[in-house]
């Protein structure tokens, strides 16, 4: 059993994160229900429009936005515990023995998290069979926002985890963690470049570049975005481990 | 395995002040000092996990360290067999499944192999962390007061294993205990303040409390006498 296989069973065998995934689910279904029922009826009065939404701006973009915001609360547990946990168990010198690398411990973490999205993939493959039984959906489009979730929960998942590098107590860094994305999704409110018109600090948001994506554009700086800020945070992360052999 | 120059200092205090020590290849080193000398904090940074302010910690050869830290940690939400494989797995251990059954059977945990160690008593703790130390199949054992709170009957497990390992490896043992690992030591240290104040090989002549007190008084009396010559100044 090497630090990946450990850490998916320290990860899977929690009851929090079941019981998180299965509150998850209800209230994406029940949101979803939602959101169809409201489709359903408002469809009669789409019929007069010159140029009437599409099912997937009028469904799929709100509910893969909406997963997005969900998966904030999921993330900040897994990732907002993954190395505060270690340490305030203190069995963190398992995986620093040796002077090996917090890169390889960050790497193996990192790994974990992204079984997580697993689940981002079932709801998404679920909401799919469920819209193209009712109408025909923009598959580049659905693809394009497909990938922009997944790099944004990437990004979320290597953000979480500086975050937890730099706490002692996991809830610490779950509620920081959780703090920190809410803030930087608010960043890129839509009311924020209303108010104060075209607002750069949007440009810092994930939820600016995901929404993009969900345009079906696959801009090379989003991909920028997520992919080096994962890399760069991840890297902190490790640097962060790194500096916890000066306090031992 | 050498140490030169080496300090440590943690929240602007000294906790480890210009060691120098040499530590042989086979055998068993036996740390003694009172709470705060810095035994556990040389142990980590024997381990590799504590890094150094200055100094130089030699290794001769790519020598692979474990470490049995007091109290003894383990992963709550892995089973006692499943805590014996990631160490294993860890450190590159060949036939890791063999090694892990015949371990659990030598430190009598088969009982418990299938309980979380969350949920592991004391002595089925202390056994679980001997035999971690043993299946990491390392060259340098480093352990930090092992005898605590241990049973007759595991001591003397752990004191025929000693013996079996010091023919081939570097054993490095803090302890307060002292009358029971006399017998199996081979150099001794003594620690004060941060400081080595006594290191010698162990000639059974006289006990650890004796070296310990000789070495506690030499100590105050060089330290009293600089000091009272320094005030004379």
């Amino acid at each position: 059993m090497n630090i990946l296989q450990k850490d998916f069973k320290t990860l899977w065998r929690s009851s929090v994160i079941w019981l998180v995934l299965a509150l998850l689910s209800f209230v994406l279904a029940w949101l979803f229900w939602q959101m169809l029922d409201r489709y359903i009826t408002l469809q009669g009065s789409f019929a007069s429009l010159a140029n009437p939404p599409t099912i997937t701006q009028a469904m799929w973009t709100p509910f893969v936005l909406m997963l997005a915001k969900l998966m904030m609360l999921m993330i900040a547990m897994t990732a907002g515990t993954s190395v505060a946990q270690e340490r305030s168990q203190k069995t963190l010198w398992y995986l620093l023995i040796n002077n090996s690398s917090p890169m390889h411990v960050i790497g193996a973490k990192f790994k974990v998290q992204l079984t997580l999205l697993l689940f981002v993939g079932i709801e998404l493959l679920l909401v799919f069979a469920l819209l193209t039984v009712g109408g025909e959906l923009n598959n580049l489009k659905v693809l394009i926002s497909l990938i922009g979730l997944c790099l944004y929960c990437c990004w979320l998942m290597s953000l979480g985890m500086w975050i937890s590098s730099q706490c002692q107590s996991p809830a610490t860094a779950v509620l920081l963690s959780l703090l920190v994305f809410v803030l930087v999704w608010m960043l890129g409110g839509q009311t924020v470049n209303q108010e104060y018109g075209l607002n750069w600090l949007s440009l810092f948001s994930p939820a600016h570049h995901l929404q993009w994506f969900c345009e079906g554009q696959l801009a090379v700086s989003s991909l920028l975005y997520f992919i080096g800020g994962s890399v760069i945070f991840l890297r902190f992360s490790a640097l962060q481990i790194k500096q916890l052999r000066k306090l031992w | 395995m050498n140490l030169k120059q080496v300090n440590l200092t943690r929240s602007g205090q000294k906790i480890l002040n210009d060691l120098n020590l040499d530590i042989p290849e086979r055998g068993v080193m036996v740390l003694l000092g009172a709470n705060g000398a810095g035994k556990s904090t040389l142990l980590n940074v024997l381990a590799g996990i504590s890094d150094i302010d200055s100094g130089e910690i030699i290794l001769k050869q790519a020598r692979h360290r474990f470490l049995m830290p007091e109290p003894a940690v383990f992963y709550p939400q892995l089973t006692v067999e499943e805590q014996l494989r990631f160490i294993a797995t860890i450190n590159h251990v060949n036939a890791a499944n063999d090694e892990v059954k015949r371990l659990l059977d030598l430190w009598q945990l088969m009982p418990v192999k299938q309980q979380l160690t969350q949920h592991l008593s004391l002595g089925f703790r202390q056994r679980l962390s001997l035999a971690q130390l043993e299946v990491s199949q390392a060259d340098v054992l480093l352990m930090d007061e092992p005898l605590n709170g241990m049973d007759p009957e595991v001591l003397k497990i752990f004191k025929t294993q000693v013996k079996h390992w010091k023919s081939t490896k570097t054993i490095v043992m803090a302890t307060h205990i002292m009358h029971e690992v006399q017998e199996l030591a081979d150099w001794v240290v003594v620690m004060w303040q941060g400081n080595i104040i006594h290191s010698a090989a162990y000639q059974q002549e006289l006990d650890f409390y004796q070296i310990y007190q000789h070495a506690i008084d030499q100590h105050h009396k060089t330290f009293v006498g600089t000091g009272s010559k320094n005030s004379e100044n």
